[in-house]
């Protein structure tokens, strides 16, 4: 696969995180003991685990009154169990199992490794991801249904003041104002050819400070996140593909011409 | 410089575990409640989570046949929609669990008779009938609730009282 030659590049991008994930109905039968033979899948590349509390079922929908109904409502046992981290040697890489979801990251870190791109980091994802739907299909008779799928860009830009904003952000013009902190987010419905939706468009900026509350910065996250046309996984790779066009199209317009020349735009 | 560290940046809804004040050691069965409700927008969820709580429960052969409760799947979807699509001003539906393990949400008011069958995630049939003229209506509805939330607008009008004004 290669990059889309329509798509803004930078040869020193602000990125800090992708993530690529699928949300899937839940694995029957599954439980904890099953998990050592998914981690075996994987162990050669992601040799690290860590336990985190497992995500609940989440949907995008549209339309009614309530424009900020969220995922609220939680139906069923209380969760139990756990989304586990398969991590690479370096912490650079890791993909996030649970009975309902895998997703990928990649993120920067203290060693600083060369992004992959989008186009290594979903090739890999649908080589793993198509691993697990052979093992959940030969061990639990399960044909892998997938009923969402987010794709996430999240940038670190640093700053020396958050009233710099207007220098970095297309959409903010803050004036003389000395900023505090900042922190705004907005959606933006996405529609198909025949006018329906079947995504959102997360943006989120964020003013934020290094571990040591030493320096400060600025998060932009961009998040794409609905429901695949289809339930396989070829569908959600082409969900991928198009949500992350859209956010690097997005960053494209929403950041100043200042900012891409600090990033080394190379088109 | 990843400041966040200690957090995937992935769903960043995610909440911890849920552990209740006594965690209960013995394997006996108790009636627990079997839906969660976090910070609930809807006046028309905080109704019902009695009731959602009562269908996920039911035993199988409720029906006296082979009924099994309404799913987590399915009772979970509902929920969604009925965030979405309270008006306050409205009462909130009735909720029927169906012996299938799906559930339907009725409304019978202002001639109106509408019937929502949640048949599973993303998986939604609803029928309107109206009374005044005899018409029917049917949708699938996936994601977008928009013509469902139309239809719930719609049940507010007091078409008796409009049809009397008009009449004189």
């Amino acid at each position: 696969m290669q990059r889309p030659d329509h798509l803004p590049d930078f040869s020193n991008p602000p990125l800090d995180e992708v993530v690529l994930g699928v949300q899937f109905a839940p694995v029957p039968g599954y439980t904890s003991v099953h998990s050592l033979k998914v981690w075996e899948l994987f162990q050669n590349e992601f040799p690290k685990i860590q336990e985190h509390p497992v995500l609940e079922p989440q949907f995008e929908t549209f339309g009614g009154a309530n424009v900020q109904a969220g995922p609220t409502i939680h139906v069923g046992a209380p969760p139990a169990g756990s989304r586990l981290w398969f991590l690479s040697d370096d912490e650079n890489h890791l993909v996030q199992f649970q009975p309902s979801r895998f997703t990928t990251n990649w993120r920067r870190q203290a060693n600083p490794q060369p992004y992959p791109r989008f186009e290594g980091l979903s090739e890999a994802f649908e080589n793993n991801i198509s691993k697990l739907a052979q093992h959940l299909a030969s061990e639990f008779s399960y044909d892998m249904e997938i009923n969402q799928a987010e794709v996430t860009y999240v940038n670190i830009i640093p700053v020396e003041e958050f009233s710099e904003a207007g220098d970095w952000f297309e959409l903010w013009n803050g004036g003389e104002i000395e900023i505090e902190g900042l922190s705004t987010s907005f959606n933006e419905v996405i529609r198909g050819e025949d006018g329906k939706p079947f995504a959102r468009l997360n943006h989120r900026i964020q003013s934020v400070f290094t571990v040591d509350g030493k320096n400060k910065a600025f998060s932009l996250s961009l998040s794409f996140k609905g429901k695949p046309h289809g339930s396989d996984v070829s569908s959600a790779m082409d969900f991928l593909k198009f949500g992350r066009d859209a956010i690097v199209t997005r960053f494209g317009k929403i950041t100043t011409e200042k900012a891409h020349q600090h990033w080394g735009r190379t088109e | 410089m990843n400041v966040q560290t200690q957090i995937s940046t992935a769903y960043q809804d995610e909440i911890p575990n849920y552990r209740s004040e006594d965690d209960f050691i013995t394997t006996i069965t108790t009636a627990r409640p079997q839906v969660r409700v976090m910070n609930p927008n809807s006046s028309w969820f905080k109704e019902l989570e009695g009731r959602f709580n009562e269908l996920t429960s039911l035993p199988r052969g409720w029906d006296g046949y082979n009924g099994i409760p309404v799913s987590f799947s399915c009772a979970l979807f509902a929920g969604n929609l009925i965030e979405r699509l309270c008006v306050n001003s409205l009462p909130a539906p009735q909720l029927v669990p169906m012996s299938d393990g799906t559930i339907r949400l009725e409304w019978h008011m202002n001639q109106f008779d509408i019937e929502v069958d949640v048949l599973g995630i993303y998986d939604v049939f609803a029928c309107r009938t109206d009374l005044l003229s005899d018409e029917e209506d049917e949708i699938e509805v996936q994601m977008d609730f928009t013509e469902l939330s139309n239809w719930i607008s719609e049940l507010a009008t007091d078409r008796i009282g409009a049809l009397a004004q008009v009449g004189g």
